[in-house]
């Protein structure tokens, strides 16, 4: 089972910039003879090649003009390349401008089944999510109204709804997050990661950089047609944009009542055994007091949660708690979450070093964009 | 690649009739008369014509609202069917440029739904049979064979005119003044008998003169078309689609970057 949803092999992409478009024969046979015809060759892509896994979250990223929507062509398969192929495993729903598909004369629940079945949808598919489109898109009033009567934002809203109600395999999204008003992006945003957390993998274009961070895995960085960078999100992004220094973050602090996440990316839901080693401990614990770990999913859903009771760590000892994720489904990116639980408020400090082991044979955990054992160390101040 | 062809045809056979429906729906919203007028069209056309050339030429053919009649139906549809189906591509622009749809779709969609509009017109044929005591017999059942051949003919020649109306925009103008020709050279509105000989050759190579004679035959002469005729529509039909097809495949790729 091939575990890149998307290979692009040698792709280039040259077009032909013609002085004035040819429209009529007369013309194409004035140029022909003239030999005007294959004049100005522009070179959108030159020679690009990459591969994007099951599951990741990719975001091209680039100045204006250096091929990042014409690569999305090509990979929605509107535009063939010059040469070099693409290979895709599954299926595409491209949202390169919301709304194509429209036809601007029928009414939005027929722009819902002619959309829909353009995205290659049957026809039971679509009656069955008709509602859920036509609640997420919040248009139940205007569901037999001509959309060229609509305005931009529920033309917006209709449009990103019938796309992403269809849960396809693949995603693809050009920069049409800057569409709409606050509420509308940050609803676009919490599907986006609903559908990352389900596994589908997505393809964005963008220029924020801070969304590319917080959801993004993987990044490239087309110039002029050429790969510049490649690799993982945090690496890129600082090359792109170096952001200034923060101050240590506090997920190597507890504080009270607060917990402690951990943003891992795994291939495969491959986490075996967290093993805990307590490096200082001030005093003894209540036995009441407990560690509770818990594997999260992005969109916030409790994936798995284990306790441990703190009384009986020691110094200098390691205590290992399996982790049993078989039968959960498949994710990428999950949160681990620590939090110290106890009857009342913690009074001093102490220190834990956890290790998070992997079955590697499974896959990979990737944290802060190396490859790793993983260890947190936590203070409680 | 054929199968590939087919594969894909039947993975996209909801948005084919999804098109279809479109079409059809678009055609006659705020109409009054809405797909009454699919009937009354034809009648009106035939009518007018009838009166026109009987007083000014004196044809002697019997039945003569019939004759034209029949005539007039089949060459509207090719040519409703081809004109339309050429706008296809161009008419679909902003489509094609944003999300990948094979592009064969759109022009086949329309022949289709123009043939359904030509399904609508053949109930008031048949009405006008009954009305000129031309009794249809169980034959006229018949006429369906000839149709499903000019189906395929239509789509052959709308594939490629498609292609062509986006590279060269003249064929939009072009093609209004060919089918005007066209509409003469075939007996439609003129008995076949008063061709000179030496032109009657251009009848024999021209494709539409096998089309009408079968029509004719089904609904005028109320038989079952004879073997030759069909023969000859279904050969014309498959060369059609063929050169068709062909045309198509290979302009579709670069289209996206002509509309």
């Amino acid at each position: 089972m091939n575990e890149n949803a998307i290979e692009v092999r040698n792709v280039t992409m040259k077009f032909n910039l013609m002085e004035e478009k040819v429209d009529s024969i007369k013309e194409y046979a004035v140029k022909f003879l003239q030999r005007k015809l294959l004049f100005n060759e522009f070179i959108a892509l030159d020679d690009v090649s990459f591969d994007i896994k099951k599951g990741d979250v990719f975001a091209l990223i680039g100045f204006n003009g250096a091929g990042k929507s014409t690569m999305l062509k090509i990979l929605a398969g509107v535009l063939k390349p010059t040469s070099g192929h693409v290979c895709i495993n599954g299926n595409i729903a491209p949202l390169i401008e919301v709304g194509a598909g429209f036809d601007q004369d029928l009414t939005a629940r027929e722009n819902i089944f002619l959309n829909g079945a353009i995205l290659g949808y049957s026809k039971d598919f679509l009656e069955a999510h008709f509602e859920n489109i036509i609640r997420f898109a919040e248009l139940e009033e205007f569901v037999n109204v001509p959309v060229k009567n609509f305005s931009s934002g529920m033309y917006a809203r209709l449009g990103f709804a019938i796309a992403t109600e269809v849960r396809p395999d693949i995603l693809i999204v050009d920069e049409v997050l800057s569409v709409g008003d606050f509420k509308f992006q940050q609803k676009c945003e919490k599907r986006i990661r609903e559908m990352i957390s389900k596994g589908t993998t997505v393809v964005i274009v963008s220029h924020t950089i801070d969304l590319i961070k917080n959801i993004c895995n993987r990044v490239l960085w087309l110039d002029h047609g050429k790969v510049k960078e490649y690799g993982s999100a945090e690496t890129v992004c600082e090359k792109y944009e170096p952001s200034k220094m923060r101050g240590k973050t506090t997920r190597n602090l507890f504080s009270n009542g607060r917990d402690v996440t951990q943003r891992v990316i795994l291939q495969k839901n491959s986490i075996r055994q967290v093993v805990i080693h307590p490096i200082t401990w001030k005093r003894s614990y209540l036995d009441t007091d407990e560690l509770v770990m818990s594997v999260r999913s992005l969109s916030g859903e409790n994936l798995y949660t284990t306790k441990v009771l703190l009384n009986c760590f020691s110094d200098n000892r390691e205590y290992s708690v399996d982790v049993n994720m078989d039968g959960l489904n498949e994710y990428s990116a999950y949160d681990i979450v620590f939090s110290l639980s106890r009857y009342g408020e913690w009074e001093e400090e102490f220190q834990l070093l956890t290790t998070l082991k992997y079955d590697s044979s499974m896959g990979r955990a990737i944290v802060d964009g190396k490859e790793q054992d993983w260890s947190i160390c936590m203070k409680l101040i | 690649m054929l199968m590939g062809m087919m594969n894909n045809f039947y993975r996209y056979k909801y948005l084919l009739w999804v098109l279809v429906v479109r079409d059809i729906k678009k055609k006659y919203r705020r109409s009054v008369l809405g797909i009454l007028w699919s009937m009354l069209n034809p009648l009106l056309m035939m009518i007018v014509t009838a009166m026109v050339f009987s007083t000014l030429f004196r044809f002697d053919i019997p039945n003569y609202i019939l004759y034209l009649l029949i005539g007039q139906v089949f060459f509207s549809f090719f040519s409703e069917s081809t004109n339309f189906a050429m706008n296809a591509i161009l008419d679909n622009a902003s489509l094609l440029k944003k999300v990948y749809v094979p592009k064969y779709l759109f022009p086949v969609s329309r022949v289709l739904s123009s043939c359904v509009n030509l399904l609508f017109t053949l109930p008031p044929v048949l009405f006008m049979m009954y009305y000129t005591e031309q009794y249809p017999t169980f034959d006229v059942v018949s006429i369906f064979i000839p149709l499903v051949a000019l189906l395929i003919f239509c789509t052959g020649i709308g594939l490629a005119l498609s292609a062509a109306a986006v590279y060269f925009r003249d064929i939009l103008h072009l093609y209004g003044v060919i089918l005007t020709a066209l509409q003469y050279s075939i007996p439609i509105i003129y008995p076949e008998k008063i061709i000179p000989l030496q032109y009657k050759f251009l009848l024999l190579y021209n494709p539409l003169y096998y089309y009408l004679s079968a029509f004719r035959q089904v609904v005028y002469m109320c038989k079952v078309p004879d073997i030759h005729t069909i023969v000859a529509c279904y050969v014309f039909a498959i060369i059609s689609l063929f050169l068709g097809v062909v045309v198509f495949k290979k302009a579709q790729n670069q289209f996206i970057l002509y509309i």
